[in-house]
């Protein structure tokens, strides 16, 4: 009737429809025939069970009453049988109070699967009476059998294996077993039919539970794996950087808190010794810059058996670096390279081809890094060194070592040879004797044994003068007419400095020395050219024209090795330093003398010898300077000069000898990260172990207490804490100090605070430097 | 005479006669499917027509109005049973049990599912067959579409007079023998149709064995339950009268002996897996399919016992069962569950729901129902029964949706500054987690929706709201989310199910 010429619109799911009740809306059914539009949702029925009787006329019972009660949709029937279930099943169940939550593994029964039926309980009641069998005992044993056999039936010798019972017992329950097996022919454990890899069972619709071919899984979820897997991959590398950054802070904070300590404490034992002025503090800040921190040994030679070794100088000491760096250094110990080296050295003077620059160590790098890294033999691996000459391995001869003749295919070169040594005071020649450096730095004499040793040592080589007789007279001339060179003590002080090279020993010394300082001093030269520091070439000049005798000079200049500009700025500086240390000494020598000396040194040396000893906190003091490479140095020549024995050795080659080693050496403290974290180690030991009865008075409980304390003064370290103020203050101190000090070198000392103002400022450079990196 | 007609007439499969409904109420037209003998009398298993297979029986002679049998029709509703090859042979798709002598194409009526290409594409003998079918199929385009589908899975039958069956169409042997015949031969073994993967329904298989219920009896806890459909039991208990099922563990054993020596035996008083749900005597247990793989097989075989679009063809991993019991002083007593799977890909919620059938018209099912709503409430998204629902699913189902949605509609108030209620049936899909789709058709099966002037609006007559208050009145019983515990977990991340 009432056709609507219209669509209705599509009905929207997001808009919003008015609810009504049918009775407000009276003139509604002239709408219904537009409600047809409403899109027929399907049922999700099977169509041709869409039509069955019951469903339709259940489907209508809905629609018209609102329910299907009326005209259900009948089912196959169900009976109760609760008096059967009440005996089968026990009441015995209780309710937990928290919902039931089942363990993982918790539901694995250990029951047998197969259940006996009647049949079998017959039997298993027959057996009984004859042995010792229960039903679930021989439920375990069907189990085992059944599970035992799969495509064939297991054998009575594999049953005897599976059931561990009586052998008569496992006879008749495996009889009993194979019977009914084979009666029934099908396995008595009834389970579903799985698949078979043949495909033959794809439509065998008693085969249920067949694996799923392909994991149901959507490319999405895979994708979706990938990602969170990458992610993961990052946020474990995320967190472990994270962990690094957070030791890295750790030891930063650590060591800015041992600083503090240290300034705290430098700062109390300025007070304690009342350097107000500061001039102990500039001791140490000099010493500090100036010396080098380990020493390569010369290699031993005193195996050769001809010779008596005798180690003049004796440290107890010993050197502490950072662990990693040991094998480094024993590797150079114990190796026969350090001669070669020399030797090298010694060619470089002659030849240009190997005056090149090590390229391979930058200052910043010490060679550590270099062998530490990505070389299976690690510290140990071989590296060709650029100044170094390397010759093939010499079969037929003893070799081609410095100290060996040249008809042995040696150099036999003259610093190995064993030379007369006398002493001015008394008077009396040791002997045959050979200076070398030894371990950290000593300075050893090896003495050779000769017949002559106890004519030898009345007589006087030095002195010109003296009734000598005989043989004895003969020799005497014989060694002067031919000017054999031969050693003679001498005195570092600026006296004696200036006054010495009066006999055949130095005159001859000296031309080896200028030798070697001619070459080193090239060397100097070019790095200094490569370095490009104007600065750097005058302070060369000027502490080659200050008032330093020739062998500081020497001492100075022989770096042939030096490969690191602060290093060797630093202990130019530090050797000016000295000077002044000394010279301080001198000036405020007392007469109270602790010198013990059984021997009788010159009036040179034993005046530095006693300054040394009755003042060994400025010595000391250095020990507390945060960078030990130049640290260690510091203190081995004074330990050498407050050693009785150092009265012996030659002044020259007391200043010569540390830093001669440092040359070897600088490249292994140029790693700022080294730097620090060796800062305890070397000091700790070093004062213990020097000064033993200072150390005993102080608590051990803080190793930089231990070393400040024993030290007794310790104002060094102020620098590396906070450059400005203290190169301001270090300053301050040095003019206050050069005011006070009676010393002749007025200006030099003003250069010298112009220095020191500079290396704090490197100095601070590098500490912060390091810092960064801890 | 019927002496006469018994010796002419040897009922056989195929054959339609009136039988006798269980009931006494009346005659009902029925087609015999199976034959048997049992202690001297032939017994016939007999489908009626029209009604559902849940109803299919063994029936004795004399329930059977002999006289009116008519037949095989040309084209018989059910396969052949084929004899000598168990399990229906290599047959086409769908309901296609090609039997020796039988052969039958595509079994299914109109709109069901195509057969899917791969079968054809197995071999190119195959692929052009295909093709010559379209070709062929140009002159009967007129009869039906899905009469090519059906072509293309036909196997060619010696026997000229039993052509393929399809419900709805009209057979066409002349165009069946044009088919090309070569295709017997490799189609037999490589065309086994395998179900798809997801999901745990599956469209019809009239596979003569699997219409055929397999078990006549079963007794689970304190009830003895007729079986409605056929389920892959071993095949060893179909013989058996009883086949008795631990209410706790659902293990099936053949005899009352071994019934009791296993629960001797039996430590579960409840299904294992976890309670997510427990109010008054009513608890839910959410099993893995992976993990309680025992458990959740002996469920799906029990629960095929009931459900005819269920498969079983593949294992249980990618499932969820949660089993609704009632408790009590002997255990948890399994009342019903429903399967879901634990990643869908199409919005279902519900893969398999059954009440037991001693518990159902008791207000169960919808209780399961609700619960499984509840369960997407908490995901937060809405969900829909896995298709194709049974016809008691969709009555069920509807009932729900509409008390659902009747509860929503009937309590809205207005709200501010507006005299009348609004809902859009977005906002009814989100309170419900109900899938849109299913609202709507629950909305127009209620005829609740109406065009008036120009936009539409939701009508609610006096008597609707009188039924509906009446059913909500009977439904003491609800869930409460209150005493749901459960977390859903994400799937999908976690690489296996």
């Amino acid at each position: 009737m009432s056709k609507v010429s219209f669509r209705a619109r599509a009905l929207d799911a997001t808009k919003a429809m008015a609810i009504f009740k049918a009775d407000e809306i009276p003139d509604l059914p002239d709408f219904a025939t537009i409600n047809r539009s409403v899109p027929q949702m399907p049922t999700g029925m099977e169509k041709e069970e869409e039509t069955e009787h019951h469903l339709q006329r259940a489907l209508s019972a809905q629609q018209v009453y609102g329910t299907s009660e009326a005209l259900v949709i009948p089912i196959p029937e169900s009976d109760d049988i609760a008096d059967r279930y009440g005996n089968l099943y026990r009441d015995e169940f209780k309710q937990t109070k928290q919902f039931i939550h089942i363990q993982a593994f918790g539901m694995e029964q250990e029951i047998p699967d197969y259940d006996m039926d009647s049949e079998d309980e017959l039997w298993v009641n027959e057996q009984a009476k004859k042995m010792e069998i229960t039903p679930l005992k021989f439920e375990e044993m069907m189990d085992r059998l059944e599970k035992g056999s799969g495509q064939q039936v297991v054998t009575l010798q594999e049953a005897k294996l599976l059931l561990k019972e009586d052998d008569d017992l496992i006879i008749a329950a495996y009889d009993y077993w194979l019977n009914k097996r084979l009666r029934l022919e099908h396995p008595l454990i009834l389970q579903v039919k799985t698949e078979k890899r043949d495909g033959s069972t794809t439509n065998n619709p008693y085969v249920a539970f067949r694996r799923r071919t392909e994991k149901m899984q959507t490319r999405k979820n895979r994708k979706n794996d990938e990602y969170s897997y990458e992610k993961m991959l990052k946020l474990r590398r995320d967190l472990n950087r994270a962990v690094t950054i957070l030791e890295l802070i750790k030891r930063r904070e650590k060591t800015k808190k041992e600083m503090l300590q240290l300034t705290i404490e430098v700062l109390e034992k300025r007070y304690q010794i009342e350097d107000f002025s500061g001039t102990m503090l500039q001791e140490a800040e000099a010493l500090r810059h100036k010396m080098p921190s380990t020493f390569i040994p010369q290699y031993a030679y005193g195996s050769s058996g001809w010779g008596q070794t005798e180690e003049v100088v004796v440290r107890k000491k010993r050197e502490y670096r950072k662990r990693k760096h040991k094998p480094v250094l024993q590797h150079r110990e114990n190796t026969t390279v350090q001669p070669t080296r020399h030797f090298t050295d010694i060619d470089v003077l002659h030849t240009d081809v190997y005056s090149s620059e090590d390229e391979g160590l930058s200052p910043g790098m010490s060679p550590s890094d270099h062998e530490d890294e990505n070389d299976p033999d690690g510290p140990f691996a071989f590296k060709r060194r650029k100044n170094c000459n390397y010759f093939a391995p010499i079969l037929n001869r003893l070799g081609n070592w410095s100290w060996h003749s040249p008809e042995d295919g040696g150099l036999g070169e003259r610093k190995y040879r064993y030379n007369l040594m006398s002493f001015s005071r008394p008077p009396r020649t040791q002997g045959f004797c050979r200076r070398r450096m030894g371990r950290g730095g000593r300075i050893l004499v090896d003495r050779a044994f000769t017949p002559w040793d106890d004519e030898l040592s009345r007589t006087d080589l030095s002195s010109g003068s003296g009734p000598f007789s005989g043989i004895v007279g003969d020799y005497v001339t014989y060694i002067r007419e031919r000017k054999i060179p031969h050693f003679r003590p001498h005195s570092p002080t600026l006296d004696d400095m200036t006054s010495h090279g009066s006999n055949v020993t130095s005159a001859e010394e000296e031309t080896e020395f200028n030798l070697e300082s001619f070459q080193s001093h090239r060397e100097q030269l070019l790095q200094m050219q490569r370095a490009q520091e104007e600065q750097l070439r005058k302070q060369d000049t000027l502490v080659l024209d200050s008032s330093c005798s020739s062998e500081l000079d020497h001492s100075f200049s022989s770096q042939p090795t030096s490969r690191f500009t602060l290093d060797s700025e630093s202990a130019k500086f530090a050797v000016s330093a000295v000077l002044n240390t000394s010279q301080l000494q001198s000036a405020t020598k007392t007469g109270a003398s602790t010198q013990s000396s059984s021997l009788t040194p010159s009036s040179s040396v034993s005046s530095t010898i006693s300054i040394k000893a009755i003042k060994p906190t400025s010595c000391v003091a250095v020990v507390t300077t945060p960078l030990p490479t130049v640290a260690i140095s510091a203190v081995s020549p004074a330990v050498t000069l407050s050693s009785p024995l150092a009265s012996v050795i030659p002044t020259k080659t007391l200043s010569n000898g540390p830093i001669s080693a440092q040359n070897k050496i600088t490249g292994l403290s140029t790693s700022p990260a080294a730097t620090v974290l060796q800062l305890n180690f070397p000091l700790n030991k070093n004062n213990n172990s020097s000064l033993p009865p200072l150390t005993t008075t102080k608590s051990l409980s803080s190793s930089l207490t231990s070393s400040s304390s024993s030290s007794s003064s310790a104002f060094t370290p102020i620098n590396s804490i906070s450059n400005k103020t203290v190169s301001a203050v270090s300053s301050n101190l040095l003019k206050n100090f050069s005011k006070a000090a009676p010393l002749d070198s007025m200006k030099q000392n003003h250069d010298d605070v112009s220095h020191l103002n500079n290396m704090n400022n490197m100095n601070s450079i590098k500490h912060d430097m390091a810092m960064d990196v801890t | 005479m019927t002496v006469m007609a018994e010796a002419q007439l040897e009922l056989n499969e195929g054959y339609r006669l009136p039988v006798l409904l269980n009931n006494g109420d009346g005659w009902h037209m029925a087609e015999i499917l199976g034959k048997k003998e049992f202690q001297g009398k032939h017994l016939y298993y007999i489908h009626y027509e029209d009604f559902n297979k849940r109803l299919d029986e063994w029936v004795p002679e004399e329930r059977m109005d002999i006289s009116k049998a008519e037949l095989p029709k040309k084209d018989p509703k059910t396969p052949k049973k084929e004899t000598g090859k168990l399990g229906g042979g290599g047959g086409g798709g769908g309901g296609a049990s090609a039997g020796g002598g039988a052969g039958v194409g595509g079994g299914k009526g109109p709109g069901s599912r195509p057969v899917t290409p791969e079968k054809e594409l197995l071999n190119g003998t195959a692929v052009a067959l295909t093709l010559s079918n379209k070709k062929s199929s140009v002159s009967r385009k007129r009869k039906g579409a899905e009469e090519e589908t059906m072509l293309s899975v036909t196997v060619p039958c010696p026997v000229g007079d039993t052509p393929t069956h399809s419900r709805n169409s009209t057979p066409t042997p002349n165009v069946q023998s044009q088919t090309p015949l070569p295709l017997d031969p490799q189609e037999a073994p490589s065309g086994a149709k395998v179900p798809r993967q997801t999901g745990s329904m599956v469209a019809h298989h009239d596979d003569i064995i699997t219409r055929m219920k397999n078990i006549d009896l079963i007794e689970l806890g304190k009830y003895r339950i007729k079986p409605w459909y056929f389920s892959p039991y071993p095949q060893e208990l179909s013989g058996t009268p009883i086949v008795y099922i631990c209410e706790f563990c659902l293990k099936y054993v053949k005899s009352n002996k071994c019934l009791e020596r296993h629960l001797a035996k039996c430590l579960l008083k409840h299904p294992p897996g976890n309670e997510i749900y427990r109010k008054s005597n009513i608890s839910f247990f959410e099993i893995d399919g992976r993990k309680s793989k025992s458990y959740a097989q002996n469920l799906c075989l029990l629960a095929k016992l009931f459900l005819d679009h269920k498969t079983l063809y593949y294992d249980t991993d990618p499932f969820l069962f949660y089993v609704m019991c009632e408790q009590d002083v002997r255990g948890y007593h399994i009342v019903g569950f429903f399967s879901k799977e634990k990643e869908s890909t199409e919005d279902y919620n519900v893969a398999c729901i059954l009440t037991l059938p001693p518990y159902q018209r008791k207000g169960y099912g919808k209780l399961l129902i609700e619960f499984s709503y509840e369960l997407s409430k908490v995901e937060g998204k809405t969900g829909s029964p896995e298709k194709p629902l049974s016809d008691l699913g969709l009555l069920s189902y509807r009932s729900y949706w509409s008390q659902t949605i009747l509860e929503i509609l009937i309590n809205m108030k207005p709200s501010e500054g507006t005299d009348r209620p609004i809902i859009t049936i977005n906002e009814i899909s989100e309170m419900t987690s109900i899938k849109k789709e299913d609202v709507i058709s629950t909305l127009q099966h209620l005829n609740l929706i109406n065009y008036y002037k120009g936009q539409y609006i939701i009508t609610l007559s006096n008597e609707q709201i009188d039924t509906q208050l009446k059913a909500m009145a009977k439904r003491k019983v609800r869930i409460d989310a209150k005493c749901l515990h459960w977390q859903p977990k994400d799937w999908s991340k976690r690489g296996k199910w």
